[in-house]
């Protein structure tokens, strides 16, 4: 049982960092909307201005993210549509890609976005009030990937 | 000593035995719930018993069966109802299958000469074939014999009761009161397997009879059709058609094709019933195990011992520690012993400080391992205590509510399911490698030294599971490279498993699980309803005999197809107990199975099982 391999788990790491590089790009408005991960989560808009909150998206690993309650204030930011982007795979196990969450800024003002990510099996619900299942669940185990939420700050000029 | 126990020695002439004719399986028997032979040896047709290849009529939807046993009823892999129609050679889902196509043909007939061929091609099917009367017989034979193995259940009990002498019975070990209370339990599920089989058979003849009842009537119909229709017309008759011949062969159309639709749904339902039965039936086949263990060097006693151990944590019934393919294995294994090591093994088993460390011993054997091994094994697993054994050498144990349906989550998975863990550690993928993560799982389900190498480290002791996490993740990756597993890369560092095809998946399974069952596994495209169907019996016969199936299930969320791997490790009644390398076991019914409904186990993205791979042999 020896592997010459780096674990895994890395991608993770690296999948933001790789993402971040590619946001510089589109964050500065050069193609289309801009859009942020879970790394910058500080968000500034121009009134009118459309953006997207993209994450990494593994169907075949159980994951699932959500955009959850409480919503943003509708007088500074709308709420859009949501869509995935899978590299579809003939393999069993291959299937990668990410979610987007679209976003319009409407009017001047601060408010706040949460999505809620959802690793296999740990989070009860449905839609917006999906929400981790309770700790005391006694078919959650403490030391396996956990439910988290990002809470984005929104400021629209 | 009491008299239930001096009964047996004066029967075995020195060895404490049970005698095999009340309550086992038979010793020398391979598969089958106990054998009620002399009566049912009465009802069988005698050409059926004097070698005739030929299936006595009432069996012959269950396929290649044998007089003597139920056991001899199962269909054999993966040829399951084949033989149903040596004639025509068509099953029972053949035939269901084409019933269904010369339906739409007649109902899609446009003219006299196609309506004809079709109705002549519905008529060429054969009817449900069987005999009712024996299958009735065969059942109430197998109720009385229930009656019979209830009253030892009770006598059983009454020694139980009595108390016991703490004092050692078997070769290997097994105390007194170890066998009673075995052979009180075997009592009980032999009564309740008989009685289910009864009913099984009672059932199964009824519904035979029925379907040929309605396909009977469906033939008539068809055959009336033909007589309006008369002789095929020539071909220039054919090219035109007056008034009053298109609607005699209106009419004949509309007769013909309530005739079919009867003849289909008689099909369904004997396909049904034969596919019901043999699932029962192998069901409980696979459940009288005492009898697989097909050695003398080992008492009755222990092996009633042996088959009846469990691992704790869920119902005994679910959660039996050595499976049928287990126990003939092992019993095999210690025919084909030399005299040494034989001596050697049967002195583990005699040590062993329970009947789980026995057990284990005997999977160990089975798994293949030669005696250094054993030893090796049986010096880490020496002394621990059954929950200790199961956490480190059983990963799956199946609760006792696990099969409660509690509903869906939004996602379309079951609410209800069981987490696989090493304290608290999940069994489970580490990044896309569902495949060899699945198939790392089943092979420690099988091989109980290979589970104590990644629980318990290379000293076999160790308790920890963060250390335990990171073998199973490098062992998932070893065994992704060895599937040849596909991979992302990530610039500028490295690379991480992403998938693996079908062709990596049988390598793997074949060189991961199939030594230690003696089963290869061929890959199986079922990317139809029918499909799924027909593989089933196959691969309930399989688990119920302790051989995992790795199944593959797709979907298309937004258009792309997310394909995901997991394992069927168990089955009860129409339920499948499915294992996801997301760190869970699950139970669906055959119909989610056959259905699309996989979500159940998984989530809603991915629906369809589209493959399986079975064990072969």
């Amino acid at each position: 049982m020896t592997s010459t391999l780096r674990p895994p788990r890395l991608r993770r790491l690296l999948l933001p960092a790789a993402a971040s590089a590619v946001l510089l790009l589109t964050g500065c408005g050069l193609v289309g909307p801009a859009e942020y991960d879970t790394e910058t989560r500080t968000i500034e808009a121009e009134a009118g201005e459309e953006f997207s909150i993209t994450v990494p998206y593994s169907p075949g690993q159980g994951e699932w993210w959500y955009r959850v309650d409480p919503r943003p204030d509708d007088a500074v930011v709308r709420i859009g549509g949501e869509h995935q982007d899978l590299d579809g795979s003939d393999l069993d196990g291959g299937t990668d890609g990410t979610k987007s969450f679209d976003f319009e800024a409407v009017g001047p003002g601060t408010t706040k976005i949460r999505i809620l990510h959802c690793p296999v099996g740990t989070c009860v619900g449905s839609g917006a009030s999906v929400s981790p299942s309770p700790v005391a669940s006694p078919r959650q185990t403490t030391t396996d990937p956990q439910p988290r939420y990002y809470t984005y700050t929104v400021t629209v000029r | 000593m009491p008299e239930f126990l001096d009964r047996r020695s004066t029967r075995s002439g020195g060895h404490h035995r049970i005698p095999p004719d009340r309550w086992t399986t038979g010793s020398r028997r391979t598969v089958g719930p106990p054998d009620p032979a002399g009566p049912l040896d009465r009802r069988i047709p005698p050409e059926a018993t004097r070698g005739n290849p030929r299936p006595p009529e009432a069996f012959a939807d269950l396929d290649g069966v044998a007089p003597t046993s139920p056991a001899t009823f199962l269909p054999t892999a993966p040829m399951g109802y084949q033989s149903a129609m040596p004639d025509a050679g068509e099953s029972t889902t053949d035939r269901r299958e084409e019933l269904a196509a010369c339906r739409k043909d007649i109902a899609g007939a446009d003219s006299k000469n196609d309506l004809v061929g079709a109705i002549n091609r519905a008529l060429g099917i054969s009817a449900p074939v069987g005999d009712p009367g024996v299958l009735n017989d065969l059942g109430v034979t197998y109720q009385k014999k229930a009656d019979d193995a209830e009253k030892i259940h009770d006598d059983v009990k009454a020694v139980g009761t009595k108390g016991l002498p703490s004092v050692w019975v078997g070769q290997t070990g097994a105390q007194a009161s170890e066998v009673v209370a075995a052979a009180y339990r075997d009592a009980d599920q032999m009564a309740i397997a008989f009685r289910a089989v009864g009913n099984q058979l009672i059932r199964l003849s009824g519904a035979l009879e029925s379907a040929r009842t309605e396909d009977s009537g469906g033939r008539g119909q068809l055959r009336e059709a033909l007589t309006i229709l008369g002789a095929e017309d020539g071909f220039f008759d054919d090219m035109i058609e007056k008034d009053e011949e298109e609607a005699e062969r209106l009419r004949a159309r509309s007769i013909a094709d309530t005739g079919a639709q009867r003849m289909h749904q008689a099909a369904e339902a004997a396909d049904d019933a034969a596919r019901a039965a043999a699932r029962e039936l192998n069901k409980y086949a696979s459940e009288a195990r005492a009898g697989r263990l097909g050695t003398d060097e080992i008492s009755a006693a222990d092996r009633l011992v042996l088959a009846d151990t469990a691992v704790p944590g869920g119902p005994q019934e679910w959660n039996e520690l050595l499976t049928a393919t287990d126990l003939e294995r092992s019993g095999k294994r210690m025919e084909s012993m030399n005299a040494k090591d034989r001596a050697e093994f049967e002195r583990m088993l005699s040590e062993a400080k329970s009947p789980q460390e026995r057990a284990y011993l005997m999977k160990a054997l089975a798994a293949g391992y030669g005696m250094d091994e054993l030893g090796e094994f049986r010096d880490k697993i020496h002394g621990k205590d059954p929950a200790w054994l199961q956490r480190h050498l059983t990963p799956v144990v199946t609760q006792g509510d696990s099969m409660k349906n509690e509903g869906l989550n939004p996602d379309g998975a079951n609410t209800n399911y069981d987490e696989v863990t090493f304290n608290g550690k999940k069994w489970s993928q580490d990044g896309n490698t569902c495949v060899p993560s699945s198939t790392v799982n089943a092979r420690a389900m099988v091989d109980p030294i290979y589970a104590l190498e990644l629980t318990g480290g290379p000293s076999g002791q160790e308790d920890d599971p963060a250390a335990f996490r990171e073998r199973l993740t490098a062992e998932q990756e070893r065994v992704h490279e060895e599937g040849d597993g596909n991979y992302e890369y990530h610039f500028p560092w490295g690379r991480s498993p992403s998938g693996m095809d079908n062709d990596g998946k049988t390598d793997i399974v074949n060189e991961e699980i199939s030594p230690h069952t003696g089963s290869s596994y061929e890959f199986q495209e079922t990317r139809s309803a029918d499909a799924r169907r027909d593989v089933l019996p196959d691969i309930e016969r399989a688990v119920a005999e302790g051989k995992p199936v790795p199944i593959g299930v797709e979907g298309y969320p937004d258009g792309e197809r997310a394909g995901h791997a997991m394992m069927i490790v168990g089955q009860e009644g129409d339920m499948l107990q499915v294992y996801n390398p997301w760190g869970r076991t699950t139970w669906i019914s055959e119909d989610d199975f056959i259905n699309g409904r996989m979500g159940k186990a998984s989530d809603n993205r991915m629906p369809d099982a589209y493959a399986v791979h079975l064990p072969s042999d």
